[in-house]
């Protein structure tokens, strides 16, 4: 079990990594704050050591993911939730960026995490199937699929405006 | 495209409260139960200090406790006690030489056996022994297989001394022996003669040496044993040379020259008593006891009535007694 230190050390340097996962799949609040406490008490409760920081981040990354997917398998089996809250939670404050922001999230969910740690993170696609054990080529056809629906979602927000 | 992406996404931080929440999680859900557990870890070294303690206390009590007494009666008389692994832990002198001896000999702590060892072997008691004294060695206590055992190796260990005996009592005759101020040997000792002859206090006796209290029992008692078989002569002509020094005041007085009549009037039922001590008396007694006693008894040495006649005409001291045999 890790001490203390480690935990807030771990939620200081990961939490805007966990925040922004949680941002692109979740919809309200209270669910991302479920996501934090699930992926903490996980990293807390890890009892391997990390081979290096990076190792540790795609660690803390897996987590994240996983612990979305299995929220909202739940979720939908458990209740619905209106479009509203997606505006309401999303942190959108910048307008310019806010576009893409919102192309992302109205991307289907399996794009989603290969759009992200493709474009923020800036993994490889090997690094990206390895954290999401996929097959590398499935990576690439995700990534150019997303690409072309976020062309499309982008194009047709500056047609509109 | 990619500057894009970083401003767009940099934007997006973890709110300063979702941090704090997760960390007060992680606190309440982890961290405190680990303190607990801290906390039982220390009340269950506290629990186990405090039952190591008690043991160790148990067993300072189990050493401490005397369970069986070994009472050493000569003149010096003392007493041992020994806890439940027979060591010596009491030394207690009852008498002025018991006490001077127990000073003297280091006995505190040591196995019984050596202590034993130790006593017969110190000065005071060679002597004593050596000059025909009886040495009384007394065991009682609360755990009969340990006084057995003890009596058994005290028994094996004095077998080469001809004048040491070894009984066994119990414990409430130690208690009492200890509430009349004598060691339990010497009590024991004082019981029989008291049940002899019920004047004798405790008093009394406390001064004497276990040698001069068996004299005295032997001199009430034993003769009628010995009356049976003429070796007696022996015993009964060795006491009063010893009470007449130094022992009881009463019998003194009169022991020098007529004692075996004297003693008879103390107690009523001594009557066979006195007849087998003149008839004993017949034996080597014309010689020293000169006077009336030898001219009765050499005439009747076997039948009361004719010894009876025979008192009443020329022995006037005793007359009234043997004159109810007469009646």
């Amino acid at each position: 079990m890790r001490s203390e230190e480690e935990a807030n050390r771990a939620i200081e340097r990961y939490a805007d990594t966990v925040r922004r996962i949680c941002m692109v799949h979740l919809k309200n609040y209270s669910d991302t704050e479920d996501i934090f406490q699930t992926v903490f008490l996980k990293y807390v409760l890890y009892p391997e050591p990390f081979e290096s920081e990076e190792h540790e981040k795609a660690w803390i990354i897996r987590v994240t993911i996983n612990a979305c997917k299995d929220l909202l398998k739940s979720f939908f089996r458990s209740r619905t939730t209106s479009l509203d809250t997606l505006k309401e939670t999303a942190q959108v404050p910048d307008t310019e960026h806010s576009e893409l922001l919102d192309a992302v999230l109205s991307l289907p969910e399996k794009y989603k995490n290969v759009v992200y740690l493709y474009y923020y993170e800036e993994y490889s696609a090997a690094e990206i199937s390895r954290i999401l054990k996929k097959n590398v080529n499935t990576v690439y056809t995700l990534l150019t699929r997303a690409r072309h629906l976020l062309k499309q979602e982008l194009e047709g927000m500056t047609d509109n405006e | 495209m990619n500057e894009t992406w970083k401003k767009a996404f940099d934007q997006i931080h973890a709110e300063p409260e979702l941090k704090e929440h997760t960390r007060a999680y992680l606190k309440e859900k982890v961290y405190r139960t680990s303190a607990r557990h801290a906390s039982h870890i220390r009340r269950l070294a506290a629990a186990s200090v405090f039952c190591l303690f008690l043991c160790a206390a148990g067993v300072c009590y189990l050493f401490f406790a005397p369970v069986t007494y070994i009472s050493v009666d000569i003149n010096p008389s003392l007493e041992l006690g020994l806890n439940c692994f027979r060591r010596i832990i009491s030394v207690e002198g009852y008498n002025d030489d018991g006490a001077s001896l127990a000073d003297s000999l280091d006995l505190k702590y040591l196995d019984y056996m050596d202590a034993l060892d130790r006593i017969l072997k110190s000065d005071t008691i060679e002597t004593l022994l050596a000059g025909d004294n009886v040495l009384s060695l007394t065991v009682a206590g609360e755990s009969e297989t340990q006084n057995q055992e003890v009596l058994q190796d005290m028994e094996t260990s004095v077998s080469g001394y001809s004048n040491v005996h070894c009984h066994s009592g119990d414990m409430e005759e130690v208690h009492e022996a200890h509430s009349c101020g004598m060691s339990f040997g010497k009590y024991q000792a004082f019981l029989i003669l008291q049940e002899l002859d019920p004047s004798v206090t405790s008093e009394d006796v406390q001064d004497l040496s276990m040698h001069e209290i068996w004299s005295r029992i032997r001199q009430l008692s034993g003769d009628s044993s010995d009356s049976s078989d003429t070796g007696g002569t022996e015993d009964t002509s060795g006491i009063p040379e010893n009470s007449g020094s130094d022992d009881c005041s009463d019998i003194p007085e009169d022991s020098g020259s007529d004692d075996c009549s004297d003693v008879p009037e103390d107690s009523d039922d001594n009557c066979s008593f006195s007849d087998s001590l003149t008839g004993n008396g017949a034996g080597n007694g014309t010689g020293n006891s000169g006077s009336d006693t030898s001219e009765n008894s050499t005439g009747n040495p076997d039948t009361d009535g004719s010894g009876a006649g025979n008192s009443g005409g020329g022995n006037s001291g005793s007359g009234h007694h043997h004159g109810e045999h007469h009646e």
